[in-house]
């Protein structure tokens, strides 16, 4: 049984109650797994508003702040993160020379909703970085966004890099960007083209299966 | 006494506001400039503070006043060859450019669907550019048949080849940058005051929140040095990468601005710059930036204020659609952005033709928005005369009193072609009779019609053969390092 009270609480967003609520919990020694059932079926219940048309993307990401913030307070009490599923580990970045984060950060929001593991590097990220990054986290996916006509060349070039580095085989990869199509994703060798948020989650779901 | 519409949507004491939020934003949170240190030092020579660890530089009022202090407010822009000057960018003057900046192209008589533009398209597109009245700018797209590496000198060579109009053209790379002013020394035929007779204009689009990429603020720097206007256009995305507020996001950007006419009069004081924008609403449903919402549209033309108020000429990304195909939505969403703009004086509206966010040409659209153009300047442009003999009061006098016809009078004989603007034939203002002889046809469908007959009927000035030689042997050296030995535009006849 859901906690009614914190499940509408984060699912619209009111933060102060939400914490209050958490603390509450914690203090008094209540489940920890059934606090984050809550907090995760509310966030189920704001992506599913989203879906209707009855909350909009400030909310989502607005919710996926409280989430994050409500999961710091829990975590030092866990014995472990490996307790919470996730469906994948996906790490996202801007590449290069390009410092545009909107779509990155978006898709980063559905991916969270859809229970995967975002690792998100931020902007102007060098390939050597990401290849350092995917040889120390080893994520499912890498997705890939750039705004510029000027910097997509650097999608092309960081799969080059992970053949180079014998990296290719155990790596999904997605590109995103006004610029990018799928007729780009085949000639550089990607997995697959995000044509916006949405379409990148669900491409990411069909590449490992989900 | 000829009237001109007016729209004032800011009061002047609110722009002051915007202005001093401006300068209270760039003296206290100041600017990234990120990846080009030339930039950094330009700004400390010049008396900026400059924190080169974090990549931030915070300009005084007294700098912004001194670099306002010399931006010129009107830029006379020529003809491609350089010899006739076309028109002023300043004041109250307003002209409209195709939309450019297309990535794809929907074909005619595959509506709502896309395909990647390649050379046969921008001949077209540069062509029809061409041939509209109200069209001022011609503005290439990207093209896929060639290395994207050298698809920025490419586009502005084919649109060189056939239009005669001044480009807004963007480069890509530092190379592309210097190869396009090669391109232009060979237009400018070595004649020696031909730079200051400006023949196109570059934008360079600073990143919202408050800050230059590498790319984007050397080729910035870089159009000061060499005499190429610079647009800047900041685009930042309501609620996104600006405040959720259009003021918040207007004072943004007017901070993003004035950090380029500082870094511009550093780089080159007296050089002309363009106060551009394209601030737009975010659609809270899909995420996308709708470029031709109600709210983008006033924050465009409230930024313009601001910029007009500073005396420098302005740009907006107006008269765009995002709808996905040139259907009514297309319609309105031109007509309202035209008919803002132009009341609010803008000086440069760059949306014509170009659909979805920006990305998408239709020739089709293209056309129709040629004719909303002509519409909107009939209005601001020829404005209104109000004098004795538009009141008409002897006319009316005369006619009715002697049961006379206004048709037969000498007055509607001397005054009508003044008064009225007679669109295309793509407008249709015909009688129902000749609308059904001539098959039921919608606007867009005259449109394609009208397409056809300027491809099949006007002849593109043609740039001189040894200059065509010479411009085309520039890109193809360039392209030639990205393996292609022949530009396909060497393939194309006529």
């Amino acid at each position: 049984m859901f906690d009614d009270k914190l499940v509408k609480a984060i699912s619209e967003c009111r933060e102060t109650e939400v914490f209050d609520l958490v603390k509450d919990k914690l203090d008094n020694g209540h489940s920890l797994t059934e606090t984050i059932d809550d907090l995760t079926e509310g966030l189920r219940l704001l992506g599913e508003q989203f879906s209707r048309g009855e909350s909009f993307i400030p909310e989502l990401v607005y919710g996926g702040v409280i989430f994050n913030k409500s999961m710091e307070m829990i975590k030092p009490k866990l014995d472990t993160d490996s307790r919470i599923e996730k469906k994948g580990k996906i790490l996202i970045a801007t590449v290069k020379g390009d410092m545009h984060d909107i779509g990155k950060n978006l898709v980063g929001t559905f991916l969270n909703f859809g229970g995967y593991e975002v690792l998100d590097l931020g902007v102007d990220v060098p390939n050597e970085k990401l290849i350092e990054a995917i040889e120390i986290e080893n994520p499912d996916v890498v997705g890939l966004s750039a705004l510029l006509t000027t910097t997509m060349f650097n999608q092309r070039d960081f799969v080059q890099s992970l053949v180079d580095k014998g990296l290719r085989d155990k790596i999904k990869v997605i590109v995103g960007g006004p610029n990018a199509s799928q007729a780009w994703a085949e000639e550089i060798g990607a997995d697959a083209y995000g044509a916006d948020a949405v379409d990148g989650k669900n491409k990411i779901d069909s590449l490992l299966g989900n | 006494m000829k009237i001109r519409p007016k729209l004032q949507i800011l009061q002047e004491e609110q722009i002051r506001t915007i202005i001093e939020d401006a300068y209270y934003i760039l003296d206290s949170v100041g600017v990234k400039i990120h990846g080009y240190p030339p930039a950094l030092d330009l700004l400390d020579a010049g008396g900026a503070r400059v924190d080169r660890d974090k990549e931030l530089v915070k300009i005084s009022a007294d700098l912004i006043n001194k670099a306002l202090s010399t931006v010129p407010s009107n830029i006379d822009i020529y003809d491609q060859d350089r010899k006739k000057l076309l028109f002023s960018l300043g004041g109250d003057n307003c002209v409209m450019s195709c939309g450019g900046i297309g990535i794809y192209i929907q074909d005619f008589d595959k509506p709502g669907y896309r395909r990647e533009t390649v050379t046969k398209d921008q001949i077209i597109n540069s062509r029809l550019v061409e041939a509209c009245e109200y069209l001022s700018f011609s503005d290439p797209f990207t093209l896929y048949d060639v290395p994207r590496e050298v698809a920025d000198n490419y586009r502005f060579l084919v649109n060189y080849l056939y239009t005669f109009k001044p480009p807004i053209a963007s480069m890509w790379s530092k190379e592309g940058f210097d190869t396009m002013v090669e391109m232009m020394a060979i237009m400018e035929d070595g004649e020696e005051d031909a730079r200051t007779r400006y023949a196109h204009v570059h934008p360079n689009d600073p990143s919202s929140p408050l800050l230059w990429s590498p790319v984007v603020i050397q080729n910035y720097i870089d159009c000061m040095k060499v005499g190429l206007p610079p647009i800047i256009i900041c685009i930042p995305i309501a609620g996104a990468n600006s405040p959720s507020t259009l003021v918040g996001t207007v004072v943004q950007t007017a901070a993003e601005n004035l950090s380029g006419v500082v870094i511009g009069q550093l780089a080159k004081e007296g050089g002309p710059l363009i106060w551009g924008g394209g601030p737009t609403a975010f659609d809270f449903r899909f995420g996308t930036a709708p470029q031709s919402a109600i709210e983008s549209l006033l924050m465009m033309c409230m930024l313009a204020e601001v910029g007009k108020y500073l005396k420098i000429p302005v740009q907006g990304n107006i008269g765009r659609t995002d709808s996905k195909l040139p259907d009514i939505q297309g319609g309105f969403e031109t007509g309202i952005g035209y008919t803002l703009g132009s009341l609010v004086g803008v000086n440069m509206m760059r949306g014509a033709g170009i659909l979805e966010y920006a990305s998408l040409m239709s020739h089709e659209k293209l056309l129709v928005d040629n004719e909303i153009a002509g519409q909107a300047l009939r209005m601001v442009k020829g404005g209104i005369e109000f004098s004795e003999v538009t009141r008409a009061v002897d006319v009316i006098k005369e006619v009715v009193s002697k049961d006379g016809s206004f048709l037969e009078s000498k007055h509607t004989l001397e005054n009508f072609r003044k008064e009225f603007l007679m669109p295309s034939e793509i407008i249709d203002r015909g009688t129902r009779t000749h609308f059904e002889s001539a098959g039921y046809k919608s606007a867009i469908e005259r449109a394609h019609e009208e397409v056809e007959k300027i491809l099949a009927e006007k002849e593109s000035r043609q740039v001189p053969q040894e200059k065509k030689k010479a411009l085309i042997e520039v890109v193809r050296a360039r392209a030639k390092k990205y393996g292609m030995e022949k530009l396909p535009i060497e393939e194309v006849s006529t």
